[in-house]
């Protein structure tokens, strides 16, 4: 499946007016990765200086849900957390009201792997909507390598480790905030200030 | 990027000059078909993704060039519940539009027999409800209560009966004959009910003399419900766009060239987009626009080959997404087998796919199997889910 940071998916979402995506979660991370998209697309619509992200519960009539929906702004987006127990329900009615969404919202609809296949079943026409805009979250992508990083320093000063220690050790070490970096990544941040 | 929208307005992107007329244009047989006959009745069908809407406002458009003829296309979800879709709805509708037009005359100064402004009180009742006082009911409690009408939902039962005569008064009163264009049929997921209310309300519009387009879900053919096509004149099929004839192929090039020019899409990227879509228009500007996110984010200033790879893979592994262990296993016996080198083995075709059962209706609806119209009636695998075939189902 395809994966993304939490952030880059914020970002792909913020560039596509009107478009709806799904991003695929493990059932009981459904609220929580919502919350966290939330405060994501927050942050970067508070940016723009446009819309806001919104959280729509399907626990409701799907009416009702389209009706909310439909009137979001096009700057607006909708996160939509489709529970294992309501989306076989709720699918068909989102299906029936796509055509109130054209060119007036776009969200994204949080669900289960298995959600997926009931929603692709249940509602085929808004599944096509969504095309190529089915993610999964890569919790690895944003967290830093440690080594990596220490790679690309050592290769960008063409420094060893050793020798930015006995620098820091002999308080010869350039206060550059790279090797403020380096020393906490070696665990010496002690050496810090020396 | 926005002039690649696969969620966009359909009405918009023909407006904003993006519609490119396919060879035998399903529109242009229909539309040449209603000014012959005013009062005919036309089923479209075709697959999700296809066009149909796209086609049906070509429809309108050329029939608003003809003087005698007034044509109005709706899109029945935005005005109805489908989940409430019963027989009277689409009179009700038709009926409603039929009054809208008959008002706009009489306003502008055609004379109109009173006796038919009491029709268009009939249809406003029946069709939208009214406020009823119940001077006939034993149990009135004096107030007045709301009597729904057929759009919505009915508390009682009402006449589609004599909705049919006015909407028949009245559509023959009008000076420019009544073309309806229903869309979003297609939607319903129960084919049932949608054949109760096709069998009920199109003879009632024929009656009436309205003409008559409606948009239909693709797996009705294939359903026991498929009789009620009997009740229209002609049947369409609208689907994929064929990719294995350079006729084909030119057509998908050219639609993508209507948004994009060569220097943002070169011609080879057009082509392989145009082969990766297995035809279907809408995932057609999807991938497009998918390929251009991709050289968006890589820093290119145009779409490459590697960026429609990419796309395309990504597309195809969110279509498989859908797919059960079942329809896993249905598409792997349908995978095209490449020839098989002279005098080596026999070569041996995979079985040849018919609509034979629920679970080939779904690998219809869910696009993974693409039905491209012709004689024969042809069905390919999305392209795009060819290279996942292999490891499909296993996990």
């Amino acid at each position: 499946m395809n994966a993304l940071g939490l952030a880059e998916f914020a970002d792909r979402t913020c560039l596509e007016p009107g478009g709806w995506f799904v991003l695929v979660v493990e059932e009981p991370k459904l609220d929580a990765t919502t919350e966290a998209l939330r405060e994501e697309l927050s942050l970067l619509l508070e940016d723009e200086g446009v819309g806001s992200a919104r959280v729509f519960s399907a626990r409701q009539s799907g009416t009702a849900l389209v009706e909310q929906l439909a009137f979001l702004g096009p700057n607006d987006i909708a996160l939509l957390p489709l529970p294992a127990d309501v989306i076989e329900s709720v699918s068909p009615l989102l299906d029936y009201g796509r055509g109130r969404l054209v060119e007036r919202s776009r969200g994204v609809i949080l669900t289960s792997e298995a959600g997926v296949r009931v929603f692709a079943a249940a509602a085929p026409n808004f599944w096509s909507w969504v095309g190529p805009r089915v993610w999964t979250l890569d919790s690895l992508a944003g967290q830093l390598d440690p080594e990596a990083r220490l790679a690309s320093l050592r290769q960008y000063t063409g420094r060893s480790n050793a020798e930015v220690l006995q620098r820091a050790e002999a308080g010869t070490l350039e206060a550059d905030p790279i090797y403020a970096e380096w020393l906490v990544l070696l665990g010496k941040g002690d050496l810090l200030g020396h | 990027m926005r002039r690649l929208d696969p969620t966009g307005d359909p009405a918009r992107a023909v407006a904003s000059g993006f519609y490119v007329s396919p060879h035998n244009a399903v529109s242009q047989r229909i539309a040449t078909r209603i000014e012959l006959e005013p009062a005919s009745s036309h089923l479209l069908v075709g697959g999700i993704g296809s066009g149909k809407t796209t086609e049906l406002i070509a429809i309108e458009q050329k029939l608003a060039e003809v003087e005698d003829l007034f044509s109005v296309r709706i899109d029945v979800p935005s005005h109805h519940r489908l989940d409430k879709l019963k027989p009277g709805v689409l009179l009700a509708l038709a009926a409603t539009e039929a009054s809208a037009e008959l008002k706009r005359e009489w306003t502008g100064g055609v004379a109109v027999d009173p006796q038919l402004l009491q029709e268009l009180e009939r249809i406003s009742t029946i069709a939208k409800g009214y406020w009823d006082a119940g001077h006939d009911d034993p149990y009135d409690d004096g107030d007045e209560h709301w009597v729904q009408g057929i759009l919505e939902e009915p508390l009682l039962s009402v006449n589609v009966q004599a909705l049919s005569e006015a909407l028949s008064q009245v559509s023959g009163a009008l000076q420019r004959k009544l073309v309806i264009l229903f869309d979003g049929l297609d939607r319903v997921a129960d084919l049932g009910l949608l054949a109760s209310v096709l069998a009920e309300d199109v003879p009632a519009l024929c009656r009436a003399g309205v003409g008559l387009v409606i948009v239909a879900p693709q797996h009705l053919r294939f359903s026991p419900q498929k009789i009620v096509e009997k009740v229209f004149e002609t049947v369409h099929l609208h689907g994929a766009i064929g990719t294995t004839t350079a006729e084909g192929r030119d057509f998908l090039t050219a639609v993508l060239r209507a948004r994009a020019d060569e220097e943002v899409l070169p011609l080879d990227s057009a082509t392989a987009l145009a082969y990766q879509s297995g035809g279907l228009l809408r995932d057609l500007v999807a991938l497009a626009r998918a390929a251009g996110a991709e050289a968006y984010t890589g820093g290119s200033d145009a779409i490459q080959a590697t960026h429609v790879n990419t796309a395309s893979d990504r597309f195809g592994r969110d279509l498989v997404l859908g797919c059960t262990k079942e329809m896993a296993a249905r598409l792997k016996e349908l995978k095209p087998v490449p020839p098989a080198p002279p005098g080596t083995r026999r070569h041996v075709s995979p079985p040849e796919f018919t609509v034979a059962t629920e679970l080939d209706q779904r690998l219809l609806m869910e696009r993974l199997i693409i039905e491209v119209p012709g004689t024969p009636v042809r069905y390919v695998l999305h392209p795009t889910i060819l290279p996942l075939l292999v490891g499909l189902g296993t996990s």
